[in-house]
């Protein structure tokens, strides 16, 4: 009986950029990698449906740049890289269009929620971690959650945000001790 | 500290259905492409295209004035 391999990522990849068009090995790609991009952008963007819209926006990205893949990391950890790169760039840009919409009296109405649901969190002694994440720059972010919520190795984590393993590591621990300290003085309040 | 330890606990919820979410993948990705291919054509193919019918008329004219055709070199091919 004759057996089937399925191509690796990389040769199936390198079929992408052969066919010039979003065909048979294109479309596999996108199955292949449905679930994994879909895990980094629900991380990154925070809601389902922003999560979509960046998960779809990955893979025109990766259509556009399938010829840019050199080899130098695992085809997976490029294209975690390409993914965490998008929703960054959406989540500045949704940022900054939210920062011009909203007007100073919806800022005094956020502001008072704000408050109401800090006071909530003190005292129920719960620490928003989202909350606390999101004070952080958006890089960071993007680094403390791939480490903790998606389990990446420092090695694989330096590839992805093109560091090396011990600056990625100096990051990450730098970053921790400031949550910490953060969330010490938000539960000292 | 096991308060980022516990991102890891937060459930992803379920990919979305293949179907609808490569419609939306290729509503997006097909206009662009349309775009890149009519830049492509407008700055790549079309002055070219330019180039060589102004070189083969520029020829034509100096054929038509001092009866041969421009030197091109070693090219055999003509």
């Amino acid at each position: 009986m004759q057996e089937y391999v399925l191509p690796s990522d990389e040769e199936l990849a390198a079929q992408a950029v052969r066919e010039g068009s979003d065909g048979t090995a294109f479309t596999s790609l996108v199955e292949r990698f449905r679930t994994k991009v879909w895990r980094v952008c629900w991380r990154l963007m925070g809601n389902e449906h922003d999560a979509q819209d960046a998960a779809q926006e990955v893979f025109v990205r990766l259509f556009f740049e399938r010829g840019k893949f050199q080899g130098r990391s695992s085809y997976s950890t490029w294209l975690h890289a390409v993914a965490i790169r998008t929703c960054l760039t959406l989540r500045r840009t949704r940022t900054r269009r939210r920062r011009r919409e909203d007007s100073a009296e919806e800022d005094q109405i956020e502001n008072v929620s704000d408050g109401a649901s800090e006071k909530n969190a003190r005292s129920t002694g719960v620490i928003d971690t989202e909350k606390l994440l999101d004070d952080l720059d958006e890089e960071d972010r993007a680094l403390v959650l791939m480490r903790f919520a998606e389990n990446h190795d420092y090695e694989v984590l330096a590839e992805m945000f093109d560091m090396t393993a011990g600056a990625c590591r100096m990051r990450i621990s730098r970053l921790r001790e400031r949550l910490a300290a953060k969330a010490a003085k938000q539960f000292s309040e | 500290m096991d308060m980022l330890e516990k991102l890891a606990n937060v459930p992803v919820p379920p990919v979305p259905e293949a179907k609808p979410f490569d419609a939306g993948m290729r509503r997006k990705l097909h206009p662009r492409l349309l775009a890149a291919h009519i830049v492509e054509f407008a700055f790549e193919a079309m002055p070219m295209a330019l180039l060589c019918m102004i070189e083969s008329m520029c020829a034509a004219i100096q054929f038509t004035i001092t009866g041969s055709w421009p030197d091109r070199g070693n090219d055999s091919s003509r």
